[in-house]
């Protein structure tokens, strides 16, 4: 089937970078404790049959009021019958259409989380979620990252540009861009600005007529990039007021670290490693492994390539262990 | 000349000229705004009389033809003190207290408007204490450069005038070639009646009287269907002194000739209709990859939304200074703009899925939210306002989809001895059978 909706391509709950992503994002909320306790937050995201995020997130956080919204409308009865909790609400239709119809006043942490490629429609999503999300909200927003085709002939800087505005909207795409931000590297980076340009755009006017300490800030903390099959690019940030400054500072989102605020991704890069590998490094872990992946020699038992170790040093707290079970 | 010796070298000239205001700045507006203006200080007048907007037993008399202007009210009137320091001043002194929630603001609306229409122009108004009467001769006026000023005929201060002669009365006649060639024409009076009664509706529905060449002016009203099922979003909000209100929903389909024209944003300021129907991007209509909703067209004509903007000071009001447009650089307007497309969304999604039961020859009595409109009344906008309002997104059934809101007919003519051939192979008997399973082979065969 070529146009089957991904949950019907991917179990979701066992891509790697996606569930260290989901748990990333764990310590993400857990900051949000600063704005109002977190259990009284509600949570949106797109559940899917699978619901992987709600699952981990209401056990581990306990969110009490979460909607999944989901566009496949035909299988209603399936996700119903896959609902995990009976807190999960299910809003039929595309994200478009549910988010507007929303009541926008409570505080929300919105995981947009899409399968396919950025376009207009979901960055009017983000427009919509800009223009009512309360202080002291998170939202993040995850889109696959397909190199843009090459021309069959003509210039291909050219050429591509033009396709990512009539993807993303002619007024969307900065007017500094070259075709050298849409090759495949730097096409997350180009994406994140335009996303970044969305959300200061939609401030200012949801701004502009308000007294400073209503005026909305809004601060990125998330934009993280793997691959699991397809690249996938994941940026995100909070809201907060002038009157939730000194709760924004003392929840420093700044000491995670994939922090990120600039249109730098970190990468999630999980190596292939053995279960004994594996062992073996979380043995070294935190402080036995420099930050160039070095192992000092007293410690060395085996030889393993120092990108790989560099790499699951960052991950290794939120590596998940694939077993075959019953459950 | 000798003057020219005492001024400093260094002086850059700014002084403005009479002909800015005679000849350049009446360009901005046609004659029916500027009409439009002159019926906005009566109603200011009116605000003026009382606080409440009850305004029973005024009324506004217009009268155009071809050689004369006249329009004349019974709304309080302007005193000898306002006429001399700020009525005919050209833009607002910085001290001047205007008349609360008033509409008229920039100290330019009455000049410019007297000046499109013509040359010799008298003004009469009565107060409860005063009377003046003025004549201004433009032509004359506009010879002397530096003297600035118009003289009053005659004036009385101390009075104490009866209720019944309150009100102002502007007459001008030696009309300019445009208003000549436009009063004339039957066209321009139904334009200028309707803009009048659309701008004016709200003061209409509050019982002023306004009547152009002596025909009663009626209200135009504003509707939204407004029952369990559908229901009108509505949003208040309140930026510094401005307060706004939003509505939107739909209309119903009763004026199905008309709803492709009256479909849109309605925008008031101080219950001035400023823009409307507007299906225009500055009202959130931008068009895909831009930021609002798809561009207008036919399947939204039921969309209707109404935003009122209030201020005692009208100088907070997001409109031009003509007052044919909002302000789209007004932070105020860029912000309630956000909340229009946010509103307007939801009813956007209804009427495409309104839409899309229509298509495919899909039979009427199988398109439940079409069945729905047509069963639904709309009611007033102004019975809906009288109503205890909540904040609320637009609402609409949610309806089960059917398997078949994704199919799409197709239909082919073939040879009938081939598809009698294809018939035996296929083991069918319908003609739909056979398009069916050769679709379907060629789809499994080819496609998947």
């Amino acid at each position: 089937m070529k146009h089957a909706p991904s949950y019907r391509k991917l179990n979701y709950t066992i891509r790697l970078g996606k569930t260290i992503e989901r748990k990333y994002f764990l310590e993400v909320f857990k900051k949000l404790n600063f704005f109002q306790s977190l259990r009284d937050y509600r949570y949106i995201g797109f559940g899917s049959t699978y619901f992987a995020d709600f699952i981990l997130y209401h056990k581990v956080l306990g969110f009490k009021e979460m909607i999944s919204i989901e566009r496949e409308q035909l299988d209603q009865t399936r996700f119903n019958f896959n609902k995990p909790y009976s807190c999960i609400d299910m809003c039929y239709g595309d994200a478009n259409e549910v988010l507007p119809g929303l009541d926008w006043n409570k505080k929300t942490i919105a995981w947009l989380d899409y399968d396919k490629q950025l376009d207009s429609s979901k960055l009017d999503d983000i427009s919509t979620l800009v223009a009512n999300m309360q202080s002291g909200s998170f939202f993040l927003i995850s889109v696959a990252i397909n190199s843009i085709e090459l021309p069959k002939e003509g210039d291909i800087n050219e050429y591509r540009i033009e396709k990512l505005k009539q993807m993303v909207g002619y007024e969307r795409v900065p007017i500094d861009i070259t075709g050298s931000d849409l090759n495949k590297k730097n096409l997350p980076s180009t994406y994140g600005k335009i996303i970044l340009n969305e959300i200061v755009s939609a401030l200012t006017s949801r701004n502009g007529p308000l007294e400073e300490a209503k005026k909305i800030q809004y601060e990125q903390v998330v934009n993280i990039l793997y691959n699991d099959g397809t690249q996938m690019l994941t940026i995100g940030g909070v809201f907060y007021s002038g009157d939730d400054q000194d709760k924004f500072e003392k929840a420093n989102f700044k000491e995670l670290n994939f922090y990120s605020n600039n249109y730098e991704c970190f990468e999630i890069i999980a190596p292939n490693l053995t279960i004994k590998e594996i062992k073996y490094l979380d043995a070294l872990l935190p402080d036995k492994i420099d930050k160039d992946g070095n192992v000092s020699e007293e410690y060395k038992k085996v030889e393993l390539p120092n990108d790989d170790i560099m790499n699951y040093a960052k991950i290794y707290r939120y590596y998940p262990t694939f077993a075959e079970a019953i459950v | 000349m000798a003057k020219i010796q005492i001024e400093d070298p260094k002086t850059v000239k700014t002084f403005p000229t009479k002909e800015l205001f005679i000849s350049m700045l009446i360009k901005d507006i046609t004659l029916r705004d500027a009409i439009g203006d002159l019926v906005d200080n009566c109603i200011d007048g009116a605000r003026a009389m009382n606080d409440s907007v009850n305004y029973k037993g005024l009324a506004i008399n217009i009268s155009v033809d071809k050689n004369n202007f006249e329009i004349n009210d019974n709304c309080g009137g302007f005193s000898v003190e306002t006429a001399r320091e700020y009525a005919f001043r050209f833009g607002r002194p910085v001290d001047f207290k205007g008349v609360k929630g008033s509409v008229g603001q920039f100290g330019i609306g009455m000049k410019r408007a007297i000046f499109k229409i013509g040359n010799i122009i008298t003004i009469e108004s009565t107060t409860k204490k005063t009377y003046f009467k003025l004549v201004i001769n433009v032509d004359e006026w506009r010879k002397d450069i530096n003297n600035w000023n118009f003289q009053f005929d005659s004036f009385k201060e101390k009075m104490n005038n009866p209720k019944s002669l309150w009100g102002t009365k502007i007459q001008i006649s030696k009309l300019t070639k445009e208003a000549q060639e436009q009063f004339k024409e039957s066209k321009f009076l139904i334009e200028l009646a309707d803009e009048l009664s659309k701008e004016n509706m709200y003061n209409i529905h509050n019982g002023i009287e306004i009547k152009l060449n002596s025909v009663l002016l009626k209200s135009q009203n504003l509707f939204l269907i407004n029952n369990d099922a559908i229901k009108p979003a509505y949003e208040t909000a309140k930026y510094g002194a401005v307060t706004v209100k939003i509505h939107a929903g739909i209309a119903d389909e009763k004026n199905e000739k008309a709803n492709l024209r009256l479909g849109g944003w309605y925008i008031f300021c101080n219950d001035r209709l400023i823009v409307g129907p507007d299906q225009s991007p500055n009202t959130g209509w931008a068009g895909k990859g831009k930021d609002g909703v798809a561009s207008y067209h036919g399947q939204f004509s039921l969309f209707r939304g109404y935003v009122f903007f209030y201020a005692d000071n009208a100088g907070l009001l997001p409109w031009n200074t003509t007052k044919t447009n909002v302000d789209l650089d007004s932070p105020v307007y860029a912000a309630v703009r956000q909340k229009m497309i946010s509103l307007m969304r939801p009813v956007i999604t209804f009427l495409n899925k309104v839409k899309i039961e229509r298509e495919n020859d899909n039979p009427e009595n199988n398109q439940p939210l079409n069945n729905l409109i047509k069963s639904s009344k709309q009611e007033d906008l102004t019975v809906i306002q009288n109503k205890p309002l909540k904040s609320t997104a637009f609402i609409y059934p949610i309806l089960d989809v059917k398997r078949t809101e994704n199919m799409s007919r197709i239909s082919y003519t073939v040879h009938t001895d081939k598809l009698e051939a294809a018939k035996k192979v296929l083991r069918v008997k319908g003609n739909g059978d056979v398009g069916l399973k050769t679709f379907e082979y060629f789809y499994s065969n080819e496609v998947e």
